[in-house]
């Protein structure tokens, strides 16, 4: 049985993630079928692109109401980048709801003279709950490699694991139970990203 | 106004399994492992890495998929492949192995490809080439096809062209000042980078942090690339991987203090 089982519905960068936790040593697996799915450890939810695009092809595959399912098992979900804002109640991007496993919003960044669209490149960002197990190791001086052009925001604080500032604060991880999701890429953050990914195949 | 800190990253030039170096986009020099320079700089941290087959389009064949593979098991970092894309399809085989990016170059001037491969895969995957030739009239123009075929058009007027079409970031690269570490050229960067709302990532020319400091200086390009600088030391071009500090890095767009 695989520690970490990746959501594979189309769209999404599951080879980087896959080459960084084959370099963790951590067994994972990439999973298309809602039987491989619901019987997953731990489920990771990558997404790249638009949203609609994202969700719309989560829908396709016929494994959009598998993670809310197993979202409710308990077991730990971890959604990347658009994967992250999947899980939002829905996107300023798109018209299709999202999963709405934490009540939080993905906007567009208020537009704001010399901010470039998208936010792309290293930057840093400041846990607000440090002891979090996705956390550990990462306390300090620790940057990520972020490509995004809209922003997560919660509808309350308790859900916001980690900030990141570009034209104001932005939700950089997100928390909710057994739910977690970053707005950044981890398998592309050298070791700060082995040491985030090393976290959650151990919660 | 928050803004991110400049990205530094290192173009590899590689063809048939060997790491190159062109001057100029002449005479490539050999210089060993192209892979092994990816690790060395993986465990350098950089921030980026752009690997670039300097062959693929010339000789019209497929990019080196097992290659690309190969490079994209040992870079935790964002990484962007160029050289012979000319297809849809295969710029998804490229994302798929674990690239985050596609250098797109000869394919990209009638806008076609471009807007078609930011439509499926975003255009945070899409990165549009320009090589920039001087004539001796002093008039800067267009050159895809490793220098080999001018476009005859105004490097801003493409630029502009290129993000309209769906571009997520460009490249620009000096072909005269390619591996002469005499500086970029800062005017055509500043102009470029004034005229897009898109990252401009800039190359040709980098010989020190100097050359770095002063582009970031005079210009909003959002990242400084450089071949020589990072993998040739000393006047004897000696292969030697190298790549600045992170406190380097991050002092490398502010200005000195004032003393005041």
């Amino acid at each position: 049985m695989a520690e970490i089982s990746i959501l594979h519905y189309g769209i999404g960068n599951t080879g980087s993630i896959l080459n960084m936790l084959r370099k963790l040593r951590v067994d994972a697996s990439v999973v298309s079928t809602p039987e491989s799915v619901l019987a997953a450890k731990r489920l990771l939810l990558p997404g790249i692109g638009a949203f609609d695009a994202c969700m719309g092809a989560l829908q396709q595959s016929g494994l959009r109401d598998c993670v809310p399912e197993f979202a409710a098992s308990g077991r730990p979900l971890l959604g990347i980048c658009v994967g992250m804002q999947m899980l939002t109640l829905g996107s300023d991007e798109g018209v299709i709801p999202g999963l709405g496993l934490i009540g939080a919003h993905t906007r567009r960044f208020a537009p704001s003279p010399g901010l470039r669209i998208p936010h792309m490149g290293w930057d840093t960002v400041r846990w607000l709950n440090p002891e979090h197990p996705l956390a550990q190791g990462l306390s300090g001086e620790s940057r990520f490699y972020f490509v995004h052009s809209f922003r997560v925001s919660c509808e309350a604080r308790a859900n916001v694991l980690a900030l990141c500032d570009y034209g104001g604060e932005f939700a950089a991880a997100i928390v909710g139970d057994n739910v977690v999701g970053v707005q950044f890429h981890p398998e592309k953050s050298h070791r700060f990203g082995l040491q985030l990914l090393k976290n959650f195949s151990t919660t | 106004m928050s803004s991110l800190r400049p990205r530094v990253i290192p173009c590899l030039q590689f063809a048939d399994g060997e790491l190159l170096k062109t001057r100029r986009f002449k005479d490539p020099l050999y210089l060993g492992d192209p892979l092994n320079a990816v690790k060395l700089f993986n465990d350098l941290e950089c921030d980026e890495l752009v690997v670039v087959d300097i062959r693929a389009t010339l000789e019209n064949r497929e990019p080196d998929y097992a290659m690309i593979e190969e490079f994209a098991a040992e870079a935790f970092m964002p990484v962007a492949y160029g050289g012979g894309i000319s297809s849809i399809e295969q710029i998804g085989r490229i994302l798929t192995i674990g690239i985050e990016k596609v250098v797109i170059g000869a394919a990209a001037p009638d806008g076609k490809l471009v807007a078609a491969a930011a439509a499926v895969f975003g255009s945070q995957s899409v990165v549009v080439a320009m090589d920039v030739r001087k004539s001796m009239f002093g008039r800067r123009s267009v050159w895809v096809c490793s220098g080999t075929r001018n476009l005859n058009v105004d490097p801003c007027a493409y630029a502009v062209q290129m993000q309209a079409a769906g571009a997520g970031e460009l490249f620009v690269q000096s072909i005269d000042l390619e591996s002469t570490r005499s500086g970029y050229d800062l005017e055509l960067m500043q102009e470029i980078s004034a005229s897009v709302q898109i990252p401009v990532i800039a190359c040709g020319g980098a010989g020190s942090l100097d050359d770095i400091r002063r582009l970031l200086r005079s210009s909003s390009v959002a990242a400084a690339a450089a071949g020589t600088m990072f993998v040739l030391h000393g006047k004897h071009n000696a292969p030697l991987i190298s790549y600045p500090l992170p406190h380097e890095i991050a002092t490398l767009r502010d200005l000195p203090k004032d003393p005041s």
